[in-house]
């Protein structure tokens, strides 16, 4: 009886030892470096074309049609919110419109991603080309619902350079559909007398977002620099200096804006010019 | 062999019950035979036992003071045989004289049976109805409030029929656990989890549960009553068994060995105990059972007493299922929807888990003067963590799958981006793919391999500068870290065979860390030590967004401490004393208790909102306490009783519920108060052959209590977490219960159990809400207007059919009907204000929608149980006599009904910019639909 016992809580014990479930997981493959290569079939040169045939408000649903993008701009530092700037090959950006926040951590700057237009929307908001979700006839649009994103938005690989265009502000304001939307890089440039020394922003309660103006340094070209009040830099002083800022062309009604990125986009280190 | 034999036939004789008999003269050829049954041990009166004597069919029923008396008994030798819920069938003998009178007391000892051990509950009811907003989840388990009861009939089914459908008896929440003499109740939640001890149930057979207000003889007990449990090695059955279950519940298997020595010449005795319980999955998609319990105890018996030393080590973790809105069970078309799991390179991976592993220790002297008296001083130590693992994020999506934003409904009824193509979509897509709705574990890995940032000044250090991989989605264990010691020394004295005096002192020492641990970074190198709603909104109080400011910009590794860390110690002391008389006609007690309570926090970090009141000593804070009860039982005759019990008790608050936010300030509320309790009950209990009949009527009034909800509140004025605090809250439960049994014939009884309360708000409090990511420090007050709407209590009307087959002593069948109704959701307190209601007019649907309470489907179910006892010596001769195999087998649910709603609450977060109920609504769980358990015990 006592061998018996025995073996019986040998037989226990070795149950008690060996795991019965498991709790060690392993480390799903990153997919920053898969580009799954789907058919593209436009250009987002040939859709911004479109667009600007538009009116303000109007919008159009696509066929069955696939673009591919890099991200160059999300909402990381918050001041663009539910939406992403992405840019291709033909070196044309579009924003699209995703109904989600934190948008940066599943599209990061430099994410190549494709995107299936099929049964969406692009338009004219306000002057600046969109992709949305749906859009009605009075130009009431919703963007992507976030469920929905891993549906229609195919992740490539990570990180993929897109260099700034380099481009000076006159060139912006005489050729406004072939920059917007698009990264650019402005050289010898500074924040006007008004705008420098001051918050990016004002505080969201008392705005939603601030313009601050960005001229040239013969004071000859300027430019409004849009900052929201929800970024993470609004109470960040802007920079006195004169140089380079790298920011997303973007366009409100017929006014074209500079939207940051972020506030390491303005390296304006040299002297100001008086 | 020839050892084996004889340690079975010390089994029997020690064990059996031992009768003592007096005789008297005689006159008459039928005599009479009364007595007490007793618990062996404690020398408690057990009620509702059958005391039968087989070869006449003559039985009568234990009162509630364990007395009965059988007549018209004919001359001769009698075997007695008790049984009933919970004791074995311990037999003996009475030689019954013509005209006489027998009396004899009958000592009865728990049953094994498996079916009326009942499962423990692992977890305690605070556990399953936890709603941190989206966070919110439902135990893998279906729980009872209080443990399986084992010798009444109310309480054994409203423990093992109603426990899985959330039933609280009277609606009450507050636990009173002893084990061998040793406060299981954490003192700053207040609840007692039976994870401590689960996975143990074969050394834990001996439960003395008192219910509502009776005298407990190791105790004042509580409001509802109280439960010790005696699993002292000297108390443990002799012998050994081996058992093994599988079921589909939450726990698919276990194995339990047990072996427990007698006491032998010398006085000295052990036991252990073992068991492996484990599920890979459970009946909820995603959650899983793992549990290891162990247990030893040693006793030695001295001339007037003994020692015992007794050890539970018992390791749990288990997986955690979410709740629901409606639309989730829906698309899904699966009620056991769990959004807590997802698949991780194509295996099942669940965030939300429960890891508990707090080891027990108690010594216990017993000291036994003499006849009349019993002194058991215990002394407990219990240390280790409880862990509960949860997601986390930062600046990232909310991880949630089933969160708001992401399911359809939100493009009906969110404020802006309403859009019923998206509904539409959204709908389909889910409806083709409900994989979508599961947690995305890929996702938040590739999400953190590519969120690559510098971290300046790391540490606070100047220059020490980071870059890697910043994780934005983490899973992250909250600890609760305790040490516990505690000290109970009672006395029992019966100077006469009317009155027991019992007293005693209770000191307990308790001291808990919390904090936050960083679980799994999900791929990232590191997470930042941030508070990402105490974002910055001028570069002044840039310092505002640190959790520590001793070491600021900390970078976390798995493994390390981050957010919030404190340390709570609390130091209880009661002293209690109870008498209780008896006599023929009617039984008396009074009870009463003094406490003392003095407690304080301890900040280990120092919070960037509250640099001067996070770090260090708080002050001390003291709280006295008082009870009083008494009552009566007249036994009018032999047939009937009439029995009423009040009580009046001043008590503290929760201490997690006194400090307005422990985790980030050592501040307390102003005012807080004892809560008082008045509650009294009557009742009628009758006895005549074969039937037992009790209806008790109860009412407790709760006033003054102090609760707090954490939670995020839409409110625009916040837009943030608060701690939302409501003081003078005022409750009332009452109702009836009603429990009839009645033996049809000598194998066949049906037991019929009904209880019909309400347990609702009687007042309207004030609440005072402070934002949580604010150093603000003066709340928002306003009132709720709850009164009259009725606390999420589980089922308050329940109504069961039992019907018992006994077929013989080795055999039975069991069949229960039940019925359950007026279930109502918890409400959000902030959605009956006039802040929620302005400007909407009161008779129309939008003021119903925002007002009105949920009360949840009433359903109906049937459960089976058989068991078989199989003597193994009449099969294999080798195995002797005593040697049994008792299979059981249950069922619970048999109509597999998986449409039982059996808990539901309103999210307290709320659209105060449109007053639409619609934006976030109810949060339901579903009971299991058919489930069973079938046990196989070797015993030898």
């Amino acid at each position: 009886m006592k061998l018996f016992s025995l073996f019986l809580s040998l037989a226990l014990a070795t149950l008690l030892v060996q795991s019965c479930v498991k709790k060690e997981y392993d480390m799903p493959p990153s997919t920053a470096y898969y580009d799954p290569a789907l058919p593209v079939q436009t250009s987002i040169a040939n859709l911004s074309g479109m667009i600007a045939n538009m009116q303000y408000g109007q919008f159009r649903k696509m066929g069955d049609t696939t673009i591919s993008g890099v991200v160059v701009a999300n909402d990381k530092s918050g001041n663009f919110y539910k939406q992403i700037v992405i840019q291709d090959t033909s070196n044309t950006g579009i924003a699209v419109l995703i109904e989600q926040s934190y948008l940066y951590s599943d599209f990061p700057v430099g994410r190549k991603i494709y995107l299936k237009l099929k049964n969406m929307y692009i338009g004219n908001y306000k002057g600046l080309p969109e992709i949305v979700f749906t859009a009605d006839s009075l130009g009431n649009t919703t963007g992507i619902p976030s469920g929905y994103t891993s549906e229609v938005i195919v992740k490539a690989n990570y990180p993929v350079a897109v260099a700034p265009l380099e481009v000076t502000m006159f060139d912006i304001l005489s050729n406004p559909n072939r920059y917007v939307n698009t990264l650019i890089k402005l050289t010898d440039v500074q924040f006007d007398n008004a705008s420098a020394g001051v918050s990016y922003a004002l505080p969201p309660s008392m705005s939603s977002g601030t313009s601050r103006t960005v001229e040239s340094c013969d004071h000859g070209v300027s430019l409004v620099m849009y900052n929201s009040g929800y970024s993470n830099f609004q109470p960040f002083i802007t920079p006195m200096g004169n140089g380079t800022i790298t920011a997303i062309c973007s366009r409100r009604y017929s006014t074209m804006q500079l939207a940051l990125r972020d506030t390491t986009d303005v390296k304006l280190y040299n002297q100001r010019c008086p | 062999m020839a050892n084996f034999y004889s340690f079975r036939k010390t089994y029997v004789t020690t064990l059996l019950l031992t009768a003592g008999y007096i005789s008297v003269a005689q006159t008459s050829t039928n005599g009479t035979f009364k007595g007490r049954v007793l618990h062996k041990r404690s020398n408690m009166a057990v009620p509702g036992l059958q005391v039968l004597l087989p070869n006449t069919n003559l039985s009568a029923v234990t009162t509630s003071d364990g007395s009965f008396t059988i007549s018209g008994i004919p001359a001769g030798k009698h075997m007695v045989v008790v049984s009933g819920s919970g004791y074995s069938n311990d037999t003996s003998e009475v030689t019954i004289t013509a005209a006489g009178t027998e009396s004899a007391t009958v000592f009865v000892i728990p049953s094994d049976d498996v079916k009326q051990d009942g499962e423990i509950p692992t977890i305690s009811l605070d556990e399953n109805t936890s709603q941190t907003e989206e966070n919110s989840s439902t135990s893998s388990e279906s729980s009872s409030s209080f443990y399986v009861a084992n010798s009444d009939p109310f309480l054994f089914t409203a423990a093992t029929v109603f426990g899985p459908y959330r039933f609280r008896p009277r609606g009450y929440d507050n636990t009173d656990v002893h084990v061998n003499g040793i406060q299981l109740r954490n003192l700053e939640t207040g609840y007692a989890s039976f994870g401590q001890i689960g996975g143990l149930n074969p050394a834990l057979r001996d439960r003395t549960i008192t219910y509502g207000l009776r005298p407990a003889d190791f105790s004042f007990g509580s409001v509802k009553g109280s439960t010790n449990i005696d699993a002292t090695a000297g108390n443990q059955r002799k012998g050994t068994q081996l058992s093994y279950s599988a079921g589909n519940g939450a726990i698919r298997n276990s194995v339990k060995l047990m072996h427990s020595s007698g006491i032998d010449q010398k006085g000295w005795g052990y036991s252990f105990c073992m068991s492996r319980s484990w599920s890979q999955e459970g009946y909820v998609p995603g959650t899983y059972f793992d549990g290891v319990s162990l247990y030893a105890g040693a006793t030695k018996l001295t001339k007037k007493g003994e020692f015992d030393l007794t050890a539970f080590a018992v390791r749990n973790e288990r997986g955690r299922a979410t709740a629901e809105i409606n639309e989730v069970f829906t698309l899904t078309d699966n009620h056991y929807f769990n959004g807590a799991w997802g698949y991780q390179n194509g295996k099942v991976r669940t965030a939300k888990a429960d890891i508990g592993f707090q080891p027990l220790v108690i010594a216990n002297y017993i000291h036994k003067p003499s006849d009349k008296t019993v002194w058991n001083t215990a002394v407990g130590y219990q240390f280790g963590k409880y862990t509960r693992t949860d997601w986390e994020f930062y600046n990232g999506n909310n991880p949630n799958p089933t969160f708001y934003k992401k399911l359809p409904y939100y493009f009906l009824e969110g404020n802006e981006d309403q859009s019923v193509e998206a509904y539409n979509a959204l709908t389909q897509l889910y409806r083709a793919n409900p994989e979508r709705l599961q947690f995305q574990w890929d996702n938040m890995y590739n999400s953190n391999y590519a969120n690559i940032e510098t971290i300046n000044n790391v540490n606070g250090i100047a220059g020490n500068n980071f870059t890697g991989k910043r994780s934005i989605y983490a899973i992250r264990n909250e600890v609760d870290d305790m040490r516990k010691l505690a000290l109970n020394s009672t006395i029992a004295h019966v100077p006469n065979e009317h009155l027991t005096l019992n007293g005693g002192v209770e000191v307990i020492h308790q001291q808990n860390e919390y904090y936050k641990e960083m679980g799994d970074l999900l791929g990232g190198d590191y997470y930042l030590n941030y508070n990402q709603f105490a974002q910055l909104t001028t570069l002044a109080n840039i310092n505002y967004r640190q959790n520590d400011l001793n070491t600021p910009n900390r970078l976390i590794k798995e493994g390390d401490k981050y957010g919030y860390d404190y340390i709570l110690r609390t130091t209880n002391a009661t002293t209690w004393a109870q008498g209780v008389y008896k006599s023929d006609r009617i039984d008396l007690f009074l009870a009463a208790e003094g406490g003392y309570n003095t407690f304080n926090r301890e900040g280990l970090t120092r919070n960037g909102l509250f640099p001067d009141n996070s770090f260090g000593k708080s002050a001390i804070y003291n709280f006295l306490t008082g009870r009083v009860k008494g009552g009566f039982l007249a036994k009018l005759n032999a047939h009937h009783a009439v029995f009423a019990n009040a009580g009046f008790f001043s008590e503290m608050p929760r201490i997690d519920n006194i400090f307005i936010s422990p985790r980030t300030r050592e501040f307390v509320s102003d005012g807080v108060t004892n809560f008082h309790t008045k509650t009294c009950e009557v009742g009628y209990e009758l006895h005549l052959s074969g039937l037992f009949a009790r209806i008790t009527g109860y009412v407790t009034d709760i006033t003054d209590n102090t609760v707090v909800k954490r939670f995020w509140n839409d409110d625009p004025d916040f837009q943030s977490f608060v701690n939302y605090v409501m003081q003078g809250v005022d409750t009332r439960s009452t109702g009836v219960e009603f429990t009839a049994s009645y033996k049809i014939s000598k194998s066949f009884t049906v037991t019929g159990v009904a209880a019909v309360g309400q347990s609702f708000y009687t007042n309207r409090p004030m609440v005072s809400i402070y934002n949580d990511n604010s150093p603000e420090m003066t709340p928002v007050q306003r009132r709720v207007y709850i009164q009259n709407y009725y606390l999420g209590v589980g089922p308050q009307s329940i109504y069961s059919l039992g019907f018992k087959y006994q077929a013989a002593h080795a055999t039975y069948i069991n069949a229960n009907i039940n019925y359950m109704d007026r279930n109502y959701v918890e409400i959000n307190p902030d959605r009956r204000t006039q802040l929620a209601s302005e400007m909407i007019d009161s008779a129309g649907t939008k003021w119903n929608n925002i007002m009105a309470q949920e009360r949840l489907p009433s359903a109906y179910t049937v459960d089976l149980s058989a068991s078989r006892t199989f003597d193994l010596g009449k099969y294999v001769p080798k195995f002797k006599n005593g040697c049994r195999v008792t299979i059981n087998v249950g069922i619970n649910n048999l109509l597999n009904n998986q449409d039982i709603r059996n808990m539901g609450f309103e999210q307290l977060r709320f659209d105060f910019r449109n007053y639409n109920a619609a934006k976030f609504p109810n949060r339901y769980a579903y009971a299991y639909g058919r489930t069973f358990m079938a046990t196989a015990t070797f015993k030898f």
